[in-house]
């Protein structure tokens, strides 16, 4: 069942990205930004499906049926609407992928691939070799909650009994440990094996494509000065464990948490979308936050982010009609 | 440090007069807001006090801009002897600024602190005695599963296996917790959480009424909290008036008891 949960992981969400990318995005055939739009999309339609299932007072077994048959239908869809409005071409892809080859294949970029392989592999190691932090949060207690009882938060996950008091709304849409129940109840994968080590280093994985599409859209042609930005950034991330709350402390020791799923992944490929101005993106990626994190009512990081670079872009204006400043070096992006 | 980092590559990208793609931009303005304390109350504020200084550091390109202007002065810097030790240097700056830096307790963040996937065996024994002995889930027969144990165990058990009910959560000792559920945390869970941290008092029958009234069914004692009695051995049961709890297995550090 392993496999299968490969193979799922690993197509589901390309398909379900070209399906809402077909919606929101006209331009662009990257593969990074099908799958991390379609990781963040399957979040969402898992918080919708977890909202559905704790109104209509439906059990988790039917939450991780929908859900099944949801991102399915949604991955042949996308299918289907890109082939059929022409989106997404192979053999496009092919020579992306070509060109790709051509511009790292001198030695010095091909010595930068290693090195950002190397140092990939080193936060993986780190988090595979490294002890999870528990305190403060309760992902393991939900999922096996989730597990024992057949509900979504009926129960009380820290103790067990029946919540007769209810809880917070924003607390019940979070959809990650429930998201990762799914997998772990449909795919039968070892529970804490999971949440605590493989789903850190999936975690791991998109904030480093997350960080290739930055690095893409910043140098669209230098292939060196991106292997340079790129370097950086993940070395960067491999050593800055430098506060409880710091976006590689949190992807180290606690990955399995939202915080560390928003502040390696919605926030960075959110960051990316502004810089593009894909503002549909960007909406995915604040409904993303919205079912991972407790917003105040939908109104998180991600909202903050746009309304600074809507700042930004106004200062860029100001700043370019400034007299004597704001020119931009000849040469430079 | 890595905020130095970041004010000074902001500062080096003005006075160059780099206007690259927002990013100079963005990080003045995420700057502005997050490090000015008036903004930043507000930011906090927004969040209903639910976030604090550090989280609100996401917002700041931390990672982007130092690394984007790495990659310019790279370009910057005459292709020679300096050019091929400015990517050592920086990392090495980038080193001491980051992993190492960060102490909690005394203790730098080499490896965690807290490890879930190797508990100790002894606690996996005693889940699963007190899991065998309740019996499948659904059967007939079967008992349900409250159990109150000293903190160590309590800490473990639901992510051992959801099936094991806990007179209290770990809401009751970790503070971080208390946002996520309504229920009250009862004076006899105070009083239980307490006791079972100490050694056993000469009269437990307030214990017992309290493990009653949350509705214990397995309780489990640390060995030196209790005492021999007159027969060498551990206590064989506690009572009440109506109920009692006898002891029905024991590990190498602790004693089972289930409710009779």
């Amino acid at each position: 069942m392993e496999v299968v949960f490969v193979l799922f992981i690993a197509l589901v969400p390309i398909c379900m990205g070209m399906f809402v990318r077909a919606i929101l995005d006209t331009e662009g055939q990257n593969l990074a930004d099908y799958y991390l739009c379609g990781i963040l999309t399957l979040v969402v339609v898992s918080g919708f499906t977890q909202l559905a299932a704790i109104l209509l007072n439906y059990s988790f077994t039917w939450y991780c049926s929908t859900l099944l048959v949801a991102s399915l239908a949604m991955s042949v869809a996308g299918i289907v609407t890109s082939v059929a409005l022409n989106r997404f071409s192979l053999k496009q892809q092919k020579k992306n992928y070509r060109d790709h080859v051509k511009a790292i294949s001198r030695g010095g970029n091909v010595l930068g691939i290693m090195i950002i392989a190397f140092v990939f592999i080193g936060v993986l190691t780190r988090i595979l070799l490294s002890s999870s932090i528990l305190e403060g949060d309760f992902t393991l207690e939900t999922i096996n909650t989730c597990l024992s009882t057949d509900t979504i938060y009926k129960f009380n996950s820290l103790t067990g009994d029946f919540i007769e008091n209810g809880m917070p709304i924003r607390q019940q849409i979070l959809t990650l440990p429930i998201l990762m129940g799914f997998f772990i109840k449909t795919f039968g994968l070892p529970a804490t094996a999971f949440v605590l080590q493989a789903f850190p280093c999936f975690v791991a994985f998109l904030y480093f494509l997350a960080l290739h599409r930055i690095g893409s859209f910043i140098y669209p042609d230098n292939t060196e000065k991106r292997l340079t930005f790129t370097g950086i950034f993940s070395f960067m991330i491999l050593v800055g464990d430098i506060s409880l709350k710091s976006p590689s402390f949190l992807l180290i020791y606690q990955g399995f948490t939202g915080y560390a799923f928003l502040a390696c992944v919605i926030l960075p490929y959110l960051f990316s979308a502004c810089l593009r101005r894909k503002w549909g993106i960007a909406a995915v990626c604040i409904a993303c936050e919205a079912f991972s994190v407790w917003t105040t009512y939908g109104v998180g990081f991600g909202v903050l982010v746009v309304v600074f670079f809507l700042i930004a872009m106004l200062l860029r204006k100001v700043i370019r009609n400034t007299p004597g400043r704001g020119k931009e070096q000849p040469g430079k992006v | 440090m890595y905020l130095a980092i970041l004010l000074v590559t902001i500062l080096y990208l003005y006075t160059i007069r780099h206007s690259g793609k927002d990013l100079l931009e963005y990080g003045i303005v995420s700057a502005g807001f997050v490090l000015f304390p008036v903004t930043n109350m507000l930011i906090v504020l927004l969040f209903q006090g639910f976030y604090g200084y550090d989280e609100t550091m996401w917002l700041l390109p931390m990672l982007v801009i130092p690394a984007y202007a790495v990659a310019e002065i790279k370009e910057v810097i005459p292709n020679d002897a300096r050019k091929r030790f400015l990517m050592p240097i920086i990392c090495i700056i980038i080193f001491l600024c980051g992993w190492m830096s960060f102490d909690k307790d005394g203790q730098t963040y080499l490896c965690g602190i807290d490890n879930a996937m190797e508990y100790d065996e002894e606690f996996n024994e005693v889940y699963d005695i007190i899991i065998e002995d309740a019996g499948p889930a659904g059967a007939e027969g079967s008992r349900k599963i409250v159990m109150a144990a000293p903190r160590e165990l309590m800490e473990r058990a639901r992510i051992y296996d959801g099936r094991i009910g806990l007179a209290y959560g770990r809401d009751l000792w970790e503070v971080d917790l208390d946002y996520a559920f309504y229920e009250p945390i009862t004076e006899e869970a105070r009083d239980i959480a307490e006791k079972m941290e100490e050694p056993l008092p000469a009269y437990t029958s307030g214990l017992i009424k309290n493990l009653l009234k949350v509705g214990a069914t397995y309780l489990v004692f640390d060995k030196e909290n209790l005492s021999y009695g007159e027969d060498m051995q551990y206590p064989a049961e506690f009572s009440s008036r109506k109920y009692k709890y006898s002891r029905f297995s024991e590990t190498r550090h602790y004693v089972i008891y289930h409710l009779g």
